[in-house]
């Protein structure tokens, strides 16, 4: 059977908090979703932009977990006052979600890991020099 | 005689009662002369054959108290003397000011050691005087017995008990409180650390509040209801889990495991069952029953705040009322449903003792502050 995803969606938010600390609106979020599943991030911030009448890019959700036997789920939503604060006060991980910073470039992890094992067996300046893979002879 | 002369050659000025009396005062002051030269002679002569004032062996107590107070008289009479004529106490000459401060120290000092040797001298002076009398009475007299310092120290230490407790009591309110000395029964202090904790609402009547499809009540399109049955330790532990995440702003970082039973455990709760369904494999099998009807089971026959106060506070609340058992194999079908609609603790009744403190503590209060 497949489930309506155009079917209504109703949203309530509860503990709406004012934090003028770091320059946001906080609150939890319920979403009520009989008959489809969970909403996504997304679209929740759409919806959440329309109501409170804001930019949908100072909108972020996050946390959304489905209680038992489906219908309903809960999370957390901040609506910030403008991007500067939004990026002066949201971590890393969720700013790099909506898009507004760039991922640091993954690095080889099994690279680094090998090089700082090959450093442990020494001390001091002579780490770095250490770090480098051993050149092999006529490689 | 060569004053005579002088007298006689200042005639003029000089009447004639003056020069008597001059002469008198002048025989007086000859005639006392001699005789203090007679004295030091004989002073000399005692001091020179016999050991009366022989003081290779140290002086003692008395005399010293004697010497010092004619050496501490004699120079305040000088020192009164100098003022007198005008000349400051400042200058710096031998009988001076810290002479005479020494010598009060040293007599004030001497007073002391006296009054330790008071007995012994009392003794020594009470045998000059009397003698020794043969038909002594040795119980009459006081002086007879050797000092007990332990009789002291017992009658010291209980004066200075009742002494200190009197005074203490007397100073400090000016109120008498009787000593506790009445038995109390022993309670044992509350071990539970959720001490706010009162005894839960049994759930077979609480259901009822919204079980009534009369009353308008929360519905899910899954049928489960949104109020959780918190029945056993998990289940409550779950509660206080999701509290912490809503008012904190975050989820709670588990490990997988820990997030499956989780799960695992709200699914049963909203299911209608205890939460205890990841609990260790070797579980006591029936121990949901008690989790189930715990509070119906644990809040018969007991109040509904627990341990309150002191042993006699207990015992007071004892006396009022029957247990739950009791009364319930008599009431009525109204008295049963009367207290359906209540939310949350009720408030237990104040009993006259409780009204007349608070009323005492007002009035107490209100004294102080007019």
């Amino acid at each position: 059977m497949q489930a309506d995803t155009s079917a209504p969606v109703t949203i309530r938010t509860r503990k709406f908090i004012t934090n003028r600390l770091l320059a946001r609106r906080q609150f939890i979020v319920d979403v009520l979703h009989p008959n489809r599943p969970n909403v996504s991030k997304a679209e929740l911030s759409e919806r959440l932009a329309a109501i409170y009448k804001t930019d949908k890019d100072r909108v972020v959700t996050f946390g959304l977990k489905t209680v038992f036997g489906g219908g309903r789920s809960t999370g957390f939503g901040l609506i910030y006052d403008d991007e500067a604060s939004q990026k002066k006060f949201e971590p890393k991980h969720r700013l790099i979600r909506s898009g507004l910073m760039q991922a640091p470039p993954k690095t080889n992890r099994k690279l680094r890991k090998e090089r700082k094992n090959r450093a442990k067996k020494f001390r001091g300046t002579k780490k770095a020099k250490a770090a480098e893979p051993p050149k092999k002879g006529g490689k | 005689m060569s004053t005579e002369t002088q007298t006689t050659a200042m005639e003029g000025t000089v009447s004639e009662e003056n020069v008597g009396s001059f002469c008198d005062l002048l025989d007086q002051m000859r005639v006392s002369m001699a005789a203090t030269r007679d004295i030091v002679k004989s002073l000399r002569q005692k001091s020179s054959k016999s050991s009366e004032l022989d003081t290779r062996d140290g002086i003692s107590l008395l005399s010293l108290k004697h010497h010092m107070m004619l050496s501490y008289l004699q120079s305040l009479s000088l020192l009164t003397a100098r003022r007198a004529i005008g000349h400051s106490l400042a200058d710096r000459s031998p009988p001076s000011a810290p002479f005479t401060i020494e010598a009060r120290v040293v007599l004030e000092k001497v007073k002391v050691l006296e009054g330790r040797m008071k007995y012994q001298i009392d003794k020594l002076v009470r045998i000059a005087e009397e003698g020794d009398s043969a038909d002594k009475n040795i119980v009459n007299d006081p002086l007879a017995f050797r000092p007990n310092p332990q009789a002291l120290m017992d009658q010291a230490s209980d004066e200075e008990d009742e002494e200190d407790g009197g005074a203490h009591g007397e100073d400090r309110d000016g109120v008498y409180r009787p000593p506790k000395l009445a038995p109390m029964p022993y309670t044992e202090p509350r071990k539970s650390k959720d001490k706010s904790r009162r005894a839960p609402v049994p759930s077979a009547l609480a259901n009822l509040a919204h079980l009534d499809p009369t009353k308008p009540y929360m519905e899910s399109t899954s049928g489960l209801g949104s109020t959780p049955a918190l029945s056993s330790a998990r289940a409550r532990e779950l509660q206080r889990m999701t509290e912490f995440e809503e008012e904190n702003f975050t989820r709670l970082v588990m490990k997988k495991k820990e997030a499956r039973r989780r799960a695992l455990d709200e699914a049963d709760i909203a299911l209608g069952g205890s939460g205890m369904v990841s609990g260790r494999r070797g579980r006591v099998p029936g121990v949901g029953l008690e989790d189930e009807f715990g509070d119906i089971l644990k809040s018969v026959g007991r109040s509904r705040t627990g341990v309150v106060g002191d042993g006699y506070e207990e015992l007071r609340q004892r006396g009022k009322k029957e247990s739950v058992l009791a009364r319930s194999r008599a009431r009525s079908r109204d008295d049963a449903f009367e207290d359906l609609g209540e939310d949350g603790p009720r408030q237990r009744k104040r009993s006259r003792f409780e009204k007349e403190v608070k009323a005492a503590k007002k009035r107490a209060s209100a004294k102080s502050r007019k």
